[in-house]
């Protein structure tokens, strides 16, 4: 008897506890429920860098201005990849995402939305963008322009030095000698470098310019090619400026701070820079001069260095409730309003357009920094699809040069058999 | 502690040392001084930092105060890093947070601690076993449940998987040792309810404990970082911590602006502290004594 | 038979008043629920991940028995970061444990400005835990940071604290001692204090020096405070994440890669669920060990 209470009072307990727990789970959708139809559509467009966010808000509030209803909210969070999986997996992501290397592998795996063919068909597409090439990004993303490598150089320490600043060096020759000239020390060592290399992708210009790659494709296959001749040769150029030559501190802040703040006169970028160093670095700024990158011989043969089409805006797939809306936008953004977008955002980072009306437009002719990037994009190589973890390949490579003090090829061989391993783990298959 | 002494309780006339006498209590406070030094140096350079201007930040040697100090650092930061919301963020979360765990977590100690049935000790034990499991074992389920259950990038992910916890428990019914079964009993006979007795009996008894857990896990709940990580997508849902990390992230040459950014997060809080120090201090000993 | 092994209390929750097992049951019931569905649930949950070849964003999942378990007993990278975790843990502990001991064995005597040393020495405690890891960052800059700088104006080379692979994970160390400094010597204070002095008296007369005094007396008797700082500092040490995702991101190659970013890492940066839950179970059983060996070393001093 007694037994048979304690059962109905415990069947109570759990039935109160089960009431309980499904009482806090679904109260939790219901606060974020929107009613379809009557509540606005509310988007939310990530990227990082504030400036050039700040573009794309201008377009996307004009945008939610000239309709009802919709709403949109364009956010820089620089952690935007750490958070991407697991928001997508939990269906809380973004709409829209401006897009980097992690484009190639997010299409593979079928996260992203495809643009409906009636607003983008491919007639459209062969006109605005007659030099891309449709299959390689698909109706997922359209590039906003491609980006170059440029020497940056500080015009008033060359003068201070006794160089001229209208002969930027073309020659690594004339490179070491510039950096040499400009570096400036003290007891303490270097307080001025002549030059700090860039953080991502160092030494793949070199590495290029000398008619190597850091990885052969020619099979089908991506195969690492960091330990050929090529690859030593132009790392360990690279490394001597610290290791030999000690015109660069590797203790120094990061290139574009560093020659935003005047702590270095030069450094080999791609065009970005440009626009990172206007808006961050204001006083620096009317100080500097762009060229084309220093190579061997002085003269590209066979390259200046890498590009890298830059990609505008993918959505994602997952909110149905919220394609209408999607698509809406990125017809306003790429069709209606686009031209004036994407001159803006061309001219901020100094990325060469490609949409047809700006490939002519004189503007293109006036601004410096354009005006270079076209000359040199002809003879700049683009891989595509370099994966992030590349990245720190690269990073490795040189820290175990620079800090550990192993010898170039040793290094090269370890740089070699990791990123076999990422191209094995199937990541940068479009690798050129 | 075993031999409490009226020592504990009155201030120490003599203190403990061998031969050398007082005359080397001017060593320890030399080796004192040293260390608060280093100790409060972060939090000056900080500040301090956060008053230059941008072509201060970087200089050959170091000023160690501005030479032109200026406020625009704290009026970007306030801008760029929405401090305000995020204060009040981590407020309301981590007094919430650590109240319903508390408030939950007492009610089990209390019936562990002063109720005798069958299997006890067996829950009991089962619930402290579950303080060993580290949290890397079951976020990653824990995460897909929260998915599941329509909690992702809401707080309630923060709040439901914290609603108990086994330390909260074990400190609770530590506690109710030391509570008279007397106490209870005489409610009892005096007819009142067991709710009434627990809340208004037992609970004004237990104001040590439960000032120690809040003070604790207020302090945890704020600089909580890989939970909020995962789980908090929308910006205007961050709390300091992530808010923090990410302002870096976006605003790395800004040394300025990153420092306005840290003051203001720790400062406030600093302060608030202070005014509880005698409470924090207190509670630490209660844990660390028991 | 649970309660033959002593498990059980004697009474059925039957025999209690109806009132009490009431209360009893409304309390338990949801405690009981949520300990399952929260934390008990997760783990069978995790173990059946870890079996898997299971990727977020994947619609389907793989069921591969151990092979994930075999993958990561192979990889270096994995057993580094235990191994890192040790190094931090222990160099923490030890290292904050011994350095807070002779602070507060300083402190102890002095009478005026007590408090304030005291409360300087606890401000990181009381503040924003990554403010503080980013006024550190900055202070630490290889070329600008305050130290550096000061290193170079007395003639010492400079030091790349954080880009060294031999320095990166003393330095992250370092960090650690200092805030948690003011926390130990609160408590080792409150130990101190609760040593008769009579101790100290009879010691002196027999002729003791301070150092004897420290040995022979002090120690012993704070035996078991100093266990419960040292047991809770190694539990709270080994699943150190915020200051390597903010402050190195695991680099220089992998010398302050610890277990726990490693299993954020593989989990939600790499989206391979399976793997990390995998990692998670042999961190576990590690865990569970070091706690086995913590319990036999404490149980004779520190009773739960």
């Amino acid at each position: 008897m007694a037994e048979k209470v304690g059962r109905r009072a415990f069947l109570q307990g759990l039935g109160m506890a089960g009431a309980g727990l499904a009482l806090a789970a679904c109260a939790v959708p219901a606060t974020n429920t929107e009613e379809p139809g009557a509540a606005p559509i509310h988007l939310t467009l990530w990227g990082w860098w504030q400036p050039r966010m700040d573009v794309y808000d201008g377009v996307a509030q004009q945008w939610a201005e000239q309709r009802d209803g919709y709403t949109i909210e364009v956010l820089a969070i620089s952690s935007r990849m750490e958070k991407i999986a697991s928001a997508l997996e939990a269906n809380t992501h973004p709409d829209l995402f401006k897009m980097g290397e992690e484009f190639f592998p997010m299409r593979r795996e079928g996260l992203l939305l495809e643009f409906p063919e009636e607003i983008f068909p491919a007639s459209w597409y062969e006109e605005t963008y007659p030099t891309v090439d449709w299959d390689v990004y698909g109706r997922y993303v359209i590039p906003t322009g491609v980006s170059s490598t440029l020497l940056v150089y500080n015009r008033t320490m060359f003068e201070e030095v006794g160089l001229d600043p209208d002969v930027p060096p073309v020659s690594w020759d004339d490179f070491l000698v510039a950096a040499e000239a400009t570096t400036t020390r003290d007891a303490g060592g270097i307080t001025r470098c002549g030059v700090v290399p860039a953080d991502e992708w160092r030494a793949y210009n070199q590495v290029l310019q000398l008619g190597g790659n850091v990885v052969d494709a020619s099979s089908g296959q991506v195969q690492a090619t960091f330990d050929s001749e090529e690859s030593i040769a132009g790392f360990k150029y690279i490394a001597d400026l610290n290791l030999v030559h000690d015109v660069w501190d590797k203790d120094f802040p990061w290139n574009g701070e560093a020659v935003g703040t005047g702590l270095a006169c030069m450094t080999e970028e791609q065009a970005w820079i440009v626009g990172e160093l206007r808006a961050t670095f204001p006083d620096i700024y009317p100080h500097l001069g762009f060229a084309p990158p220093p190579t061997p011989a002085g003269a590209p043969d066979p390259l200046y260095g890498y590009k890298s089409t830059v990609l505008s805006v993918s959505a994602f797939k997952g909110k149905e409730e919220h394609y209408d809306a999607v698509y809406d936008f990125l017809k306003y953004l790429y069709v209606d309003a686009g031209t004036e977008a994407y001159w803006a955002l061309a001219q901020m980072i100094s990325i060469a357009p490609v949409r047809a009306e700006l490939l002519s437009d004189p503007r293109l002719q006036e601004d410096a920094g354009l005006a270079l990037a076209a000359q040199v994009l002809a003879l700049e190589h683009d891989p595509v699809e370099p994966p992030p973890e590349l990245g720190r390949v690269y990073g490795d490579a040189f820290f175990r040069m620079l800090n550990e003090g192993m010898a170039a090829e040793e290094a090269m061989a370890m740089a070699n058999q990791e990123a076999q391993l990422l191209f094995d783990q199937g990541l940068g298959a479009e690798m050129v | 502690m075993q031999n409490v002494t009226a020592a504990d309780l009155t201030p120490r006339r003599v203190a403990p040392m061998g031969r050398g006498g007082t005359l080397s209590l001017s060593f320890n406070y030399l080796v004192l001084t040293l260390g608060a030094i280093t100790m409060l140096a972060p939090f000056l350079w900080m500040i301090s930092t956060a008053f230059k201007p941008q072509s201060e930040w970087i200089t050959f040697p170091p000023a160690l105060l501005p030479q032109d100090p200026t406020w625009a650092n704290f009026v970007t930061a306030i801008e760029r890093l929405d401090i305000y919301r995020l204060y009040g963020n981590t407020l309301f979360i981590a007094i919430t947070k650590s109240a319903l765990n508390i408030y939950v977590s007492s009610l089990a100690g209390y019936v562990f601690g002063k109720f005798d049935f069958r299997y006890k000790d067996f829950l009991f034990y089962l619930i402290l076993a579950t303080w060993i499991i580290p949290f890397e074992v079951y976020m990653i389920p824990l995460y897909l449940m929260v998915v599941q259950q329509g909690m992702a990038d809401s707080w309630w992910a923060l709040f439901i998987p914290e609603m108990s916890s086994a330390y909260a428990i074990f400190m609770f019914r530590q506690f109710m040792f030391t509570i008279p079964n007397a106490l209870i009993d005489a409610g009892r006979i005096d007819g009142a309810s067991e709710w009434y007795i627990w809340h208004r009996l037992v609970l004004p008894l237990s104001v040590p404990v439960l000032a120690t857990l809040s003070v604790f896990y207020f302090m945890w709940n704020y600089n909580d970082f890989m939970w909020p990580l995962i789980v908090l997508v929308s910006p205007k849902k961050y709390v300091l911590s992530i808010g923090l990390a990410d302002f870096l992230g976006e605003n790395g040459s800004f040394h300025g602006l990153i420092m306005a950014g840290a003051t203001m997060a720790s400062i406030p809080i600093m302060v608030v502290f202070l005014f509880l120090q005698r409470h924090i201090t207190q509670g630490i000993v209660l844990t660390g004594m028991k | 038979m649970l309660a033959r092994l002593g498990l059980g209390g004697r009474v059925p929750l039957s025999g209690l008043q109806k009132t009490q097992r009431n209360f009893v049951l409304t309390v338990l019931i949801p405690t009981m629920a949520f300990f399952a569905l929260y934390r008990i649930f997760p783990v069978g949950y995790a173990f059946f991940i870890s079996l898997h070849d299971w990727r977020l964003l994947r619609d389907d999942q793989f069921f591969i028995g151990v092979n994930n378990y075999q993958t990561i007993v192979q990889d270096p990278i994995f057993w580094r970061s235990i191994g890192n975790a040790f190094y931090y843990t222990l160099g923490a502990t030890l290292g904050g444990v011994t350095l807070s001991l002779i602070l507060t064995l300083l402190i102890n005597p002095i009478r005026s400005g007590s408090l304030v040393f005291r409360l300087i020495y606890f401000l990181p405690q009381m503040t924003s835990g990554v403010a503080v890891l980013l006024a550190w960052n900055w202070l630490l800059q290889p070329r600008f940071g305050l130290i550096n700088q000061a290193l170079v104006s007395v003639g010492l080379e400079r030091i790349n604290f954080l880009g060294s692979t031999t320095l990166a994970m003393p330095t992250l160390i370092m960090m650690a001692i200092w805030g948690g400094l003011g926390f130990t010597m609160v408590i080792l204070l409150a130990g101190l204090r609760g040593i008769p002095l009579e101790y100290y008296e009879s010691a002196r007369i027999d002729g003791g020096t301070r150092w004897h005094l420290a040995r022979w007396i002090t120690i012993p008797l704070m035996k078991p405070v100093l266990t419960f700082v040292v047991v809770t500092g190694i539990i709270g040490g080994f699943n150190v994440f915020g200051v390597i995702y903010i402050l190195t991101g695991g680099g220089p190659l992998n010398a302050t890669m610890t277990i726990s970013y490693y299993i954020f890492q593989n989990a939600f940066q790499r989206r391979f669920v399976g793997l990390a839950s995998a990692m998670a179970f042999v961190m576990f059983a590690i865990v569970l060990l070091m706690t086995v060996a913590q319990l036999r070393i404490t149980r004779e001093n520190w009773e739960i």
